[in-house]
């Protein structure tokens, strides 16, 4: 058996739009296996982007711990969260999130070039990854320039680009028609199998969840049922 | 149009905030013409209200050549024109010099008016003149005494009070024509107030009964009849009953042509004038305040165009900001119409709202604008602040077009956004080409070109423009504007044959080269007219638009280069990256950002480094101009060089003094041979030279003769400029051997003594009265005479500094002029020493020719002269020249300065707008691992770059004017350094805030809440 990855306790995340004090995040307990490749479904304002943003140091928790392979990312300062996203992380969003005034090279270079690396090296490694991604004559088009199936694949690209730890997925098919959201899912076994990367996705489908090792059920800010798809 | 009205007010209302910038930059505008208006119509007012207290209550004057007018003619216009006048009267006034004995003071250029005790007509009719502790004066107490009146302010000066003695010189004319200055001592009788008739000459006068100056002047009793002028009143009260401009023009039309019926004088330019003189003020006044508001309403439109810059890109940013209101609107059925409405009457709105802020900003500013210019030109008062209904208009009528002009792209982009494209939030960055719109557009600006070419054609040679006929203003303004067209329209043509940004490459590139060539070639036509302004505004246009384009259409080059440096240092990369891609994917919101500071800092550094290069590359011009002369000396009586050798006293105040040169000058009037008959002749400076006084102690003619281009071709067969500088010295030396050769010339310039023969005069300087006819008209005793125009001479002393046009005629013709009694007796001296020109040596040797000329214990004075001698350092008039020119370049450079602030407003807006709009961008940065400090330092870089290729553009543009207009007037050229410094820290600085403080309000917001900004 594999080593937790993530370990989340008692997790709260309390909104206060306005003074209304929405509960997002009840007290989540979860652990994640390196490699594993997890699910969380549940109802709409449940918590499960909430929960996504608190892995991924963009959102702060109210109380409770992250611990990303041995890291308590609760406690760091933002430029050390932010560091630890940009070389631990890889972010993929429903809407792609690409930036519309940038290539495609250059999305997904851009981690890289945050790392540090030359342009010029960057941009290689960039249209490798393109490559693998069936994205070879796609380089330097622009983000308006492709099909949905392909912005998803170049924001893959460039969460996949720095090799991290853990890859996080909110509802990455969620704008993708079946066949598109299964070859994404497809991709994402592969990146799984090839680089023993950590996903966690979020989703609403079911087929999708399926498509995972372990899907975890949140309702009202808490987990609520947890389901072993596949593996030991 | 019920809805739109309603969803109008709606959406300004919700959007109040983010229009504020908007309701800023049209104030802006609008106070700029507003201030404009009221600075203009204030200072125009005030010089009216001083003018007119000059003339007292006088309307309209008579007079002649000979400065001598009948009492007939006084008593004809008293009978023949009572009902239509108040009073008439006659006077002679001269401008002398007077020295009060108690206290030592001496003034010079005092107004002596010589006023009939007898004349009841025009005394009770414009009120009694009365002292200062409000007496009445029985004028008649003074008749045939040494008696005079003074005004308070001439009192003020002397320091005298009733019972003193003053000194001054009377001109004696005796019956063979001769007149000889006779040195008088009167009493003052009494000091009158300044008001009503003692405000005649600003209170600077001194006043002598008739009969008194008769016996004075005129021994021999031959004038007593005669006035120098009559002067009409059409009101006794101006500031009660004010006449109208129209009708004392209309009425002395009418008294000039019933007294050339009454005088008999048939001749084709009638000696008599009668003119409506305060009406005729007034006009000039006005006409000349209204070309310096056309300039100032000229810089402000030029910074306006700024403004509509900023506020276009704002409502672009406003119409990127709520396509999917629009687009939802067009789904739901709303026609592209409609939405144009929409946003034009939010336009209007907004004008609406600009307007009232930009009247109350065009008040203050426009108060302060009349007091700095009221003090630049020392116009002197306190300037009357003038609001009238028109200055209301200007404010609304402003404001709305100023915002319509900015809502009608923004609202043709509304209009025509792809619904599909908006409702699914696909934003795209791809080059287009020109639409076909452009391709017609083309075909227009072609067409347009070939009627600018028709015109072309009409003003200069022919069809085919030659050397010659491009020397004129209207074929150089019309040879640009046809460049202009035919460039536009080629360059839209060919764009739909090949790429937008090639197309647009050549346009721009094709502009510049055009303007930079008449920078550098066609601009001396500015130096000989006044006219020419509007061919440099083309010029000016043509430059900045060409810069702003070529800049705009490459920014991709510029931003990979920059990406590329960036790229070089580690922390830098990826904000290179992000920063210089986000700046070139809206280029025309760049283009619109950097342009509005390339604009304003264009004027702004040409004016900067003009003045700077005036005030210190001007001094060997300005020697040169003069002459070599250091000081000139002015004596209002002419002295008798056999009693008091003026010269050689000079000499012996310095050693240093190399040269002095004396003759004698006298006003004339002229007027060109391209003007009409009855054109009315303007003051000139004459001056009588023989070879012997032109020549110095070497026997080299003093001063060379350069040409005036216009006068070029009639002079020479080569413009002597041109030539090696020892043939343009025998040139000048023919010339001037031709002048004092008692010749006459013809129209040809052969010598001749036929009938068709003309005597030669020299013009001199920059101020000269000439057209192309190689002829002038003079006013002499004999009546209007024709000369003919030998040369022109730039390098005189005075010519540089004179106010009137300086004429110079051989002494063999000083008889046919008033003024030139004893032509031996000089009035006039130029002092040449060895120190340079602003060694502050020259200005004690003016202190000591003065204190030697007009003190008490002077030689003169006990010689029983009284000579009132101005000896002024050239230095002095350059000093005061430079004073004014740079005083009014600093203050346009303030009044442009309204340009800088709303470039950096706009700066600040677009850098906030910009960020703003891309909260969910900067959340997805922030999501794979921008820091904070990165974010900000993106949004500071794109904006940093923007404001310094407007700061770039608008120093090259400004230095390659200004070094034009250096090489133009021959000035060395300085670069304003500290002025280039000073711009750039205000670039700098605001850049940096503008992208520092959205910059850091952004990058605090969670990534998590930025990614869910939908706009």
């Amino acid at each position: 058996m594999s080593e937790n990855l993530v370990i989340i306790k008692n997790l709260h995340k309390i909104y206060d739009p306005e003074g209304a004090n929405v509960h997002a995040l009840r007290g989540i307990n979860l652990t994640v296996k390196k490699g594993e490749m997890l699910a969380i479904m549940g109802p709409s304002g449940c918590g499960k982007t909430t929960l996504l943003n608190l892995l991924g140091g963009i959102d702060k928790p109210t109380k409770g711990t992250i611990i990303i392979d041995g890291v308590d990312i609760t406690r760091l300062n933002d430029d050390d969260v932010t560091n630890f996203r940009r070389d631990r992380i890889g972010y993929i969003f429903q809407l792609f999130n690409l930036l519309d005034f940038l290539p495609v090279v250059e999305n997904v270079a851009l981690p890289l070039l945050l790392q540090g690396y030359t342009i010029n090296s960057a941009y290689e490694e960039a249209k490798v990854v393109l490559r693998q991604m069936g994205l070879g004559d796609r380089v330097y088009h622009y983000p308006n320039q492709l099909s949905g199936g392909q912005a998803q694949r170049v924001a893959i690209a460039r969460a996949i680009i720095t090799n991290p730890a853990i890859i996080l997925g909110d509802e990455p098919t969620g704008d993708l028609d079946t066949k598109t959201s299964m070859d994404i899912m497809n991709l994402f076994r592969r990146i799984n199998i090839q680089n023993k990367q950590t996903l966690i996705i979020v989703t609403h489908s079911r087929a999708i969840a399926e498509q995972c090792d372990r899907i975890v059920h949140i309702e009202n800010g808490v987990v609520s049922k947890e389901e072993i798809i596949r593996g030991d | 149009m019920g809805y739109i009205i309603s969803f109008v007010t709606k959406s300004v209302r919700r959007r109040l905030p983010k229009y504020v910038s908007i309701i800023i930059a049209i104030g802006l505008g609008v106070t700029l013409f507003v201030s404009v208006d009221i600075a203009v119509n204030s200072l125009t007012e005030g010089i009216i209200t001083s003018s007119s207290q000059s003339l007292g209550e006088f309307d309209i004057s008579i007079s002649n050549n000979t400065g001598k007018i009948s009492n007939n003619v006084l008593n004809y216009i008293r009978e023949n024109f009572n009902d239509k006048i108040v009073a008439a009267t006659g006077r002679i006034t001269l401008s002398t010099t007077i020295f009060a004995n108690r206290t030592g003071q001496l003034e010079k250029d005092i107004d002596v008016i010589v006023f009939n005790t007898t004349d009841k007509d025009g005394e009770q009719k414009l009120g009694y003149l009365k002292n200062i502790d409000g007496r009445k004066i029985n004028t008649t107490e003074i008749r045939d005494k040494k008696y005079v009146l003074i005004p308070e302010p001439l009192a003020e000066k002397l320091e005298v009070k009733k019972g003193d003695i003053i000194e001054t010189n009377i001109p004696r004319e005796y019956k063979n024509g001769t007149t000889l200055f006779v040195h008088v001592v009167f009493t003052v009788y009494d000091i009158i107030s300044f008001e009503g008739k003692a405000t005649e000459s600003q209170g600077l006068t001194v006043w002598l009964s008739r009969s008194t100056y008769n016996a004075i002047a005129d021994p021999d009793g031959v004038y007593w009849n005669y006035f120098d002028t009559i002067w009409i009143s059409l009101s006794s009260n101006h500031n009660i009953n004010p006449v109208d401009n129209n009708y004392a023009k209309k009425l002395a039309q009418e008294i000039k042509n019933s007294l050339i019926n009454y005088l008999n004088d048939d001749s084709d330019d009638p000696s008599i004038t009668v003119m409506a003189i305060r009406a005729e003020i007034e006009e000039s006044i006005r006409e000349g305040l209204n070309s310096f508001k056309i300039f100032l309403n000229m810089m402000a439109t030029l910074i306006i165009i700024a403004g509509i810059l900023l506020i276009s890109n704002i409502q672009m940013i406003s119409v990127e900001d709520r396509e999917i209101q629009i687009g939802i609107l067009r789904s739901l059925g709303a026609k592209k119409g409609e939405i144009i409405r929409i946003f034009i009457l939010e336009s209007v709105f907004l004008g609406l709202f600009g307007s009232v802020l930009g009247f109350f900003g065009g008040l203050v500013l426009g108060k302060y604008l009349a007091l700095y210019i009221n003090n630049i030109f020392q116009i002197g008062g306190t300037p009357i602040i003038v609001i009238n209904k028109g200055t209301i208009i200007t404010s609304i009528v402003s404001g709305i077009l100023i915002a319509v002009a900015t809502g009608i792209y923004p609202a043709l982009k509304a209009r025509s956004i792809n619904i599909v494209e908006v409702l699914r939030g696909v934003k795209s960055y791809k080059e287009e080409k020109l639409s076909k719109k452009g391709f017609y557009f083309g075909w227009v600006s072609i067409l347009f070109s070939i009627f600018l070419y028709l015109k072309l054609s009409r003003v200069s040679d022919g069809f085919i423009l030659t050397k010659e006929g491009w020397r004129t203003i209207d074929a150089q303004f019309y040879s640009l504007l046809f460049l202009s067209a035919l460039m536009l329209g080629l360059g839209l043509i060919l764009s739909q044959f090949t790429s937008r940004n090639f197309a647009l490459n050549l346009i721009s590139l094709g502009y510049i080269s055009v303007s930079v060539w008449w920078f550098r070639n066609g601009i001396q036509l500015l130096n000989e007219s006044g006219n020419a302004d509007k061919i440099f505004y083309v010029a000016l246009l043509m430059l900045i638009s060409g810069t702003v384009v070529v800049v705009g259409v490459n920014l991709e080059i510029l931003g990979a280069f920059l990406r590329k440096t960036l790229a070089l240092f580690e922390k830098t990369r990826a904000i290179g990256v992000i920063s210089t891609r986000s700046m070139t994917s809206k280029k025309l919101r760049a283009v619109l950002t950097f342009s509005i500071f390339a604009i304003i800092l264009s004027i702004n550094v040409f004016a900067a480094t003009w003045g700077v290069s005036v005030e210190k590359g001007s001094v060997d011009l300005w020697a040169f101009y003069s002459g070599r002369v250091d000081i000139i000396v002015d004596l209002d009586v002419p002295v008798n060089p056999a009693i008091y050798n003026y010269s050689q006293m000079i000499y012996r105040l310095d050693p240093h003094v190399t040269d002095v040169a004396c003759t004698r000058h006298a006003t004339g009037y002229a007027k060109t041979t391209s003007e009409t008959l009855g054109t009315p002749f303007i003051p000139v400076d004459l001056y009588a030279w023989n070879s012997s006084i032109m020549k110095n102690q070497k026997g080299e003619y003093r001063f060379d003769i350069i040409t005036n281009p216009v006068l070029k071709k009639q002079t020479t067969e080569q413009a002597i400029d041109t030539l090696p500088e020892n043939e343009q010295l025998n040139i000048s030396r023919n010339i001037w051997d031709l002048f004092f050769s008692g010749q006459n010339f013809t129209v040809d310039g052969e010598i001749s003594n036929g009938t068709d023969a003309l005597p030669p005069v020299i013009l001199t300087g920059r101020r000269t009265i000439t057209d192309e006819n190689n002829t002038i008209i003079l006013m002499t005793k004999y009546g209007a005479m024709k000369f003919r125009v030998l040369a022109s001479v730039f390098n005189y002393g005075p010519s540089a500094f004179s106010f009137f046009p300086i004429i110079f005629i051989p002494e063999r013709y000083v008889t046919f002029f008033e003024g030139f009694d004893y032509i031996n007796y000089p009035n006039y001296y130029f002092i040449m020493t060895e120190y340079p020109l602003n060694d502050p040596a020259v200005r004690t040797l003016a202190q000591k020719i003065e204190k030697e000329s007009n003190s008490a214990d002077s030689d003169l004075r006990k010689l029983g002269y009284l000579v009132g001698a101005l000896a002024t350092p050239v230095w002095d008039y350059y000093q005061e020249f430079v004073k004014i020119y740079v005083g009014f370049l600093d203050f346009l450079q303030l009044f442009l300065s309204t340009g800088l602030l709303i470039g950096i407003i706009g700066l600040m807006v677009i850098s906030l707008r910009n960020v703003a709009e891309r909260k969910r961008e900067i959340g997805m940065q922030r999501a794979i691992g921008f820091n904070r400090k990165q974010v900000v330092l993106s949004a500071i870089f794109e904006i940093f770059t923007l404001g310094f290729i407007g700061l770039i553009i608008g120093i090259i543009n400004g230095l390659i004017m200004a070094n034009s207009f250096t090489k133009l007037s021959k000035i060395d050229f300085y670069i304003p350094w500290a002025r280039i410094w000073l711009y750039f820290a205000v670039t700098f600085f605001s850049a940096f805030f503008a992208g520092l403080i959205p910059g850091i309000k952004v990058a605090r917001i969670p990534p998590s809440e930025a990614l869910r900004y939908t706009g």
